[in-house]
């Protein structure tokens, strides 16, 4: 809840005039009346304790379990069921936030990056330059993302920060879309315009001029492609790309389809399937609400 | 009409451009790899006299511009190298998995459009009332969850509890004369393709809805209440019409998601696609395999989505190309 108030504060101090009169206060009170906001932002922070107790809740996974419980559904011992080593499916599961947010939150970051840069630099250039980081956009937004980070991902040693780059060098056109939609549209706004004619540079410009303005839709795309970076992790590791050694829900899944009995353990796959499925829509209900409160043309 | 032509050629230079561009990233990408092409082959026996004419063989012994110049030109031929595991010509390894990729995202593809365009049909008719959250709520649900996932609950539901349907491969050896066969076929596509289909309802049911509800703002939507026609002949003729238009590129956009999907669909199910190939390629680290799937599969995304582009671009009279207003 903290970052989040405090994200809108941080713009108004980076000089945004504000067209919301009364600031941050104003977004936590209008994100604190969405209920399916609060769901998600709720169901985040009960995963981020999670992550941040598996020490505790949890014992981390060997390379063996017990033997005495080798395939064993859930039960009062064993909460989702254990695997063909022995091994807790809970354990494996719950170490798996870490390794999974740890995997979404890089991706993001690099993601962002390159979106806002190649957004800028194609929205803000017009003539060859903003038409050739314009077909770039659309040309990544056109290739199957999954085929192309398997690609990348199986020549490069595997590892979680492995993963993270393959999906994050990927995953950008969709922010960098939403970027040049913004720059194209506070191009022409008349305070840009003056700063041109005074002779600021192009990239004070648009660091301090069109950037902050074009944060608002940035930030909200932020929960979408980190959902998508948490599936794109799960599928690839499920193809085998992954470090076995990390436990991330896809490595659980990858596992699983690798024990060969995907089809007779089902709790071995449904239970790092439910906690994708958890943060995916979280992710989302958050990025939905945020969009009520920040984007100003979404008005009640 | 030369706003048309000029449509027209521009889409389809872009279109080329995107291959272009998927096969310089494919090229630089397989460069990453630590060593060169010959310690694939993993021979210890190999001689050094024989491992660079090894290399001489592949041309891996000239600079990176020359065998950049030369594969493009081989891939342009159709040349798209030597599977390491298969010991065949990877074209033709693709050429025996393509068809079934194509017949399962095809129809998938097909069953997507006609589903959300009805379940996106209903929640206007619905619109705030349980029925349109539920589709709403159910739809996105089901976008969120883990492909494999699906695939096994599907399975496990259709396949072990009803015993309905077979639960892998996508051909019975033991069917016979070609009625039986195309059923059989059919019976083997059923599942992998309602997997495929529910996991990318959701995103194309919300759009339709989405730009629904605004069309049926605009002015002509009043002019036709006005006079006098039936909500539902105001919904069906003139807003869903309007709405077919935006819904064509998004449909377009979804085709990479599609393909991505089969890959992981095709896994689960040991269907014989370009998916279950990637996979193999994949544990037998054949990177010949996998740039020419990678390949093919964004060749076929660019196409349709080329098609979907010019088809709708000769509907819509509107159309103009362009990036902005």
């Amino acid at each position: 809840m903290v970052t989040t108030s405090r994200e809108p504060a941080g713009l108004l101090k980076n000089g945004q005039q504000s067209r919301r009169p009364t600031g941050w206060r104003r977004a936590v009170l209008l994100y604190r009346r969405d209920i399916l906001g609060m769901i998600g932002i709720t169901g985040l922070l009960m995963l981020a304790v999670l992550g941040i107790l598996a020490p505790v809740i949890a014992e981390y996974p060997g390379s063996y379990g017990s033997f005495e419980a080798i395939n064993v559904g859930p039960s009062r011992e064993y909460w989702f069921g254990t695997d063909e080593l022995g091994r807790g499916i809970f354990d494996q599961t719950i170490f798996g936030i870490r390794s999974s947010f740890y995997v979404a939150a890089i991706a993001t970051v690099i993601a962002t990056l390159v979106g806002i840069l190649v957004g800028m630099l194609s929205g803000f250039f017009s003539g060859l330059v903003g038409e050739i980081f314009t077909s770039l956009i659309d040309v990544f937004l056109t290739l199957p993302l999954l085929p192309m980070m398997i690609l990348l991902a199986s020549v490069l040693s595997p590892g979680l920060t492995t993963t993270a780059l393959v999906i994050g060098v990927f995953a950008w056109p969709a922010t960098a879309r939403i970027v040049r939609a913004e720059v194209v549209r506070l191009r022409n706004v008349d305070y840009v315009e003056a700063a041109h004619v005074v002779g600021v540079t192009d990239t004070r410009i648009l660091s301090r001029h069109i950037l902050p303005n074009a944060a608002p839709p940035i930030f909200i795309n932020l929960s979408f492609v980190a959902g998508s970076a948490i599936i794109a992790e799960a599928g690839l590791a499920f193809l085998g790309l992954g470090n076995p050694t990390n436990w991330s829900w896809g490595t659980v899944l990858s596992h699983a389809q690798s024990s060969g009995r995907f089809l007779d353990s089902w709790w071995y796959a449904t239970f790092p399937s439910l906690f994708i499925a958890v943060t995916v829509v979280s992710l989302n209900l958050f990025g939905q609400a945020m969009n009520e409160v920040l984007n100003p043309r979404v008005g009640k | 009409m030369a706003g048309h032509a000029q449509y027209i050629v521009r889409r389809t230079a872009q279109a080329i451009l995107t291959v272009y561009v998927a096969s310089t990233l494919t090229f630089f990408i397989l460069r990453l790899l630590p060593g060169d092409p010959t310690t694939l082959f993993a021979d210890a026996m190999m001689t050094p006299e024989i491992r660079q004419k090894l290399l001489a063989d592949f041309g891996l012994d000239q600079p990176i511009p020359i065998q950049y110049a030369k594969y493009l030109f081989q891939l342009v031929q159709g040349n798209l190298g030597v599977s390491i595991s298969q010991r065949a010509p990877v074209s033709s390894v693709i050429a025996d998995a393509l068809p079934w990729t194509l017949l399962l995202a095809g129809s998938s593809l097909l069953l997507t459009v006609v589903i959300s365009i009805f379940l996106g049909l209903v929640t206007i008719f619905r619109r705030g009332g349980p029925t349109d959250l539920i589709i709403r709520a159910s739809t996105v649900t089901l976008g969120a969850l883990f492909i494999p996932w699906v695939a096994l609950m599907v399975m496990y539901f259709f396949g072990r509890q009803l015993n309905w349907l077979p639960i892998g491969g996508a051909t019975d050896p033991q069917a016979e004369g070609s009625s039986e066969k195309i059923v059989d076929i059919l019976r083997h596509l059923i599942l992998p393709c309602l997997v495929l289909t529910l996991t990318n309802l959701g995103p194309l049911v919300l759009f339709l809805r989405t730009s629904m509800v605004e069309i049926m703002h605009d002015d002509f939507i009043r002019t036709a209440r006005a006079r006098g026609l039936s909500e539902k002949k105001v919904i069906l003729i003139h807003a869903f019409r309007n709405a077919l238009i935006p819904f064509a590129t998004v449909v377009g956009l979804r085709l990479g998601f599609m393909v991505s999907g089969a890959v992981l669909t095709e896994t689960v199910f040991a269907y014989p696609g370009i998916g279950r190939l990637i996979f193999r390629s994949v544990q037998q680290h054949d990177y010949p395999v996998l740039q020419g799937a990678f390949l093919m599969l964004a060749i076929t995304v660019v196409f349709f989505n080329l098609l979907t582009d010019l088809v709708y671009g000769v509907l819509d009279p509107r159309i103009k190309y362009g990036h902005d207003q």
